[in-house]
């Protein structure tokens, strides 16, 4: 089983690749895949998870056959065979902290 | 400041006018000061191609100023493409020129007996003849008043040849590239016989309080300088937007047929990045700097240089036309920027021609023997001089989707269109708010004006902390109608300050760098006016306004049944992509947006809620013309 994984934007620039296939287990999650993708593409792991926490930065997009992964299990979301993976770095907008302002 | 230059074409006479304390407390700018001017001036039914149109171009309070993203400005006129409100925004460097010459709105009236075009020069301002650009396209306009006055810092709103025709898209284009691109105000100015209007300024603007005013200025650019997401969008441009589209099914293909297009990789931010990237262009003052200027290196279009094409143009002469070559799309972006068309509705009144092709509803010869395939950029790009010169079956398409179709007799289904404005590159089936957006805007199948993308990138905890934790999951859901109503209602009132102060819509994109309290401190800096200051007064005005556009467009009998979408949104299910199935249901949604905006449910606003905002005259307006009451 394997998955495909596609880069956008800065991210693709900074790998320097567009696609990366990773084979996959049984229960695979989109957690676990991180994990090795960052073994092979530490430089992608660095731009889109937060150091400290382990989560993903703000604004940075995973979409799993289409969907956000927000919309699925998030991080926790089962993985099958052929699933496309793509990891988009923010796409528009800022950030504005309604709290404050 | 605080001057409006009055322009009688007809009478060939010019006055300066000090703008009214009460239109300013009242309307704040831009679109505000133009929904007052066009709903007092314009009578309801006339002819947006006579004389008594009004063409108005507008600055905002902060144009010209350091206030990044503010460098803009707008016209306002009654479309001739819709026969209601029109509004068309544009970046470039024009704005804050008219601003130096003192004025902060042009308002023209009449007809020149003759071709035109408006010199102003500060204090000085003539009428000439425009002899010799008559017939020349925007770019060569541009360079020739440049010559001719022997300075090339004149900036210059031009029309080319579709605007002399009257071509109901016909835009009007400044600094080459940037474009006061829909709605056909193009169209506008060449039924004015006005070629141009030059300008040159070297006036200061002054703002109240200038401590405080640089204090938010150097605010504002630190916040663009940190946002990863501008970073993005300084360096990719609005075309980053494509493969996202792709990914989520959302990239209009082949007349909105479907949400997936094959080949989107050949015309994304990151092909176009690594093989046709020139150089980066900026707008007045602006941080974010998301204008890209690319170059084709081999192939057909080899040595086409261009500014472009924006994420629209990509969708709307790109995947919707079924084109996937990006030297095909830049050079039909390049010929719409040259012969001033507007590049949305030129692409989306092609694509409608080549459903009907497709279909079998027109022969190649009706199309002046044209294979009108997906995909013929050929057949595209003779079609766009086509219609820019209303030649052969281009004379059809100059009057818009809507109005082809009827003279056709055939294809009215297929017209991808609201209130007769081609829609824009979204789909309401699969990202729902924007359903809305396109249905209540107040020019048409706009996204502009409302347009949230909260359902579409999600971004949960800033979208908890704007709507509040107990709206989640459903507000970030684009398959379900459920609290758009209320977010397309925040944005439009927000946008609607957005559009007087004329600031750009990536300022306030999902999730927003400046949003409402950005825009009252910076507005009450800049004008010393402490009501602007307060948020409470700041919605007041934004509410204001929308009515009082829907009014405008209520007195030219528009009501719910315009509020509509095509019926490819509401009844064919998205055929493919992770959206596959869903369709855009409309009615529960409207319902909600009447509500709260304190409209009827012929969502004609109500006597309490005009009254409510000081709209008396309009209550007024509204039931002498048997619309109220």
């Amino acid at each position: 089983m394997e998955v495909v994984i596609k880069l956008h934007g800065d991210i693709r620039e900074k790998a320097g690749t567009d696609t990366v296939k990773l084979p996959i287990n049984e229960n695979e999650t989109v957690d676990t895949l991180l994990i090795r993708l960052s073994k092979r593409h530490p430089v992608v792991i660095e731009a889109i998870l937060d150091p400290t926490t382990g989560e993903l930065k703000p604004y940075f997009n995973i979409l799993l056959n289409g969907r956000r992964i927000q919309q699925l299990r998030g991080i926790h979301t089962k993985l099958k065979d052929r699933d496309e993976i793509a990891i988009f770095p923010p796409v528009a907008g800022g950030l504005t902290d309604f709290e404050k302002r | 400041m605080g001057q409006v230059l009055r322009v009688d074409l007809t009478k060939e006479k010019s006055a300066v006018e000090q703008l009214p304390h009460e239109l300013v407390l009242n309307y704040l700018g831009g679109t505000g000061f133009a929904a007052r001017i066009l709903f007092n001036e314009l009578k309801p039914g006339m002819d947006p191609l006579s004389p008594e149109n009004r063409l108005i171009f507008a600055t905002g309070p902060l144009t010209g100023t350091l206030w990044t993203t503010a460098g803009r400005w707008a016209a306002f006129a009654k479309s001739p493409l819709t026969g209601i409100w029109g509004e068309s925004h544009s970046g470039g460097f024009f704005g804050p020129e008219l601003k130096y010459a003192g004025y902060d709105m042009l308002v023209l009236h009449g007809r020149a007996k003759r071709p035109v075009y408006l010199w102003v020069d500060d204090g000085t301002v003539e009428i000439l003849p425009a002899k010799g650009l008559w017939g020349r396209n925007t770019a060569e306009t541009t360079n020739l008043i440049r010559e001719q006055h022997g300075d090339r810092e004149i900036e210059v709103a031009s029309i080319g040849q579709a605007g002399e025709r009257f071509v109901r898209f016909a835009c009007i284009m400044n600094d080459y590239q940037d474009t006061l691109g829909r709605v056909g105000l193009g169209a506008v100015m060449g039924s004015k016989n006005l070629k141009a209007v030059a300008v040159r300024g070297s006036q200061a603007v002054k703002v109240a309080d200038d401590d405080k005013f640089m204090e938010l200025v150097e605010d504002a650019h630190e916040r663009v300088l940190k946002q990863p997401q501008a970073q993005q969008m300084t360096k990719y441009g609005t075309p980053l937007l494509v493969a996202y589209k792709s990914k989520i099914g959302e990239l209009p293909t082949r007349n909105h047929q479907t949400g997936v297009f094959a080949n989107s990789d050949k015309l994304d931010a990151d092909t176009i990045r690594a093989k046709y990237y020139a150089k980066t262009r900026s707008c007045f003052a602006c941080r974010i700097m998301c204008k890209k200027v690319n170059r084709i290196p081999e192939g057909k279009y080899k040595g086409t240089i261009s500014g472009g094409p924006e994420y629209e143009s990509i969708y709307s002469l790109g995947t919707n036309c079924g084109v996937d070559d990006f030297g095909a799309v830049l050079r039909a972006n390049q010929l719409c920027n040259l012969y001033g068309l507007d590049s949305i509705s030129a692409g989306c009144v092609i694509a409608w021609l080549m459903e009907c092709y497709e279909r079998g509803l027109v022969t190649r010869k009706q199309c002046d023997g044209l294979n009108l395939k997906w995909g013929n950029h050929d057949a595209m790009m003779a079609l766009i001089e086509k219609i820019a010169m209303r030649e052969g079956i281009g004379d059809l398409l100059a009057k818009g989707s809507y109005y082809a179709a009827k003279s056709l007799g055939k294809g009215a289904d297929l017209v991808m269109h609201v209130k007769k404005l081609e829609i824009s590159g979204q789909d309401g089936r699969t990202h729902r708010s924007v359903a809305l957006t396109h249905a209540i805007s107040v020019r048409g199948a706009d996204h502009l004006r409302s347009l949230v993308t909260v359902d579409q990138l999600g971004y949960e905890d800033t979208a908890a902390k704007r709507y509040g934790k107990d709206k989640l999951p459903e507000i970030c859901d684009p398959y379900t109608e459920k609290y758009k109503a209320m977010v397309v209602k925040d944005a439009e009132d927000t946008f609607a300050i957005r559009d007087s102060l004329i600031v750009c819509w990536y300022s306030c994109g999902w999730p927003p760098i400046f949003w409402m309290p950005d825009f009252a401190a910076v507005a009450s800096a800049a004008t010393g006016i402490k009501e602007f200051g307060r948020l409470k007064e700041m919605y007041r005005i934004a509410q204001r306004i929308c009515n009082l556009r829907r009014a405008f467009n209520v007195r030219e009998r528009l009501d719910k049944r315009h509020d509509s979408l095509p019926k490819r949104f509401t009844h064919e299910p998205m055929p493919d992509g992770p959206g596959k199935g869903q369709v855009a249901n409309l009615e529960l949604m409207l319902r909600e947006y009447y509500e709260l905006r304190g409209w009827n449910r012929r969502g004609i606003p109500t006597k309490r809620t005009l009254t409510e905002l000081g709209l008396l005259d309009v209550v007024r307006e509204l039931k002498r013309l048997g619309r109220m009451r």
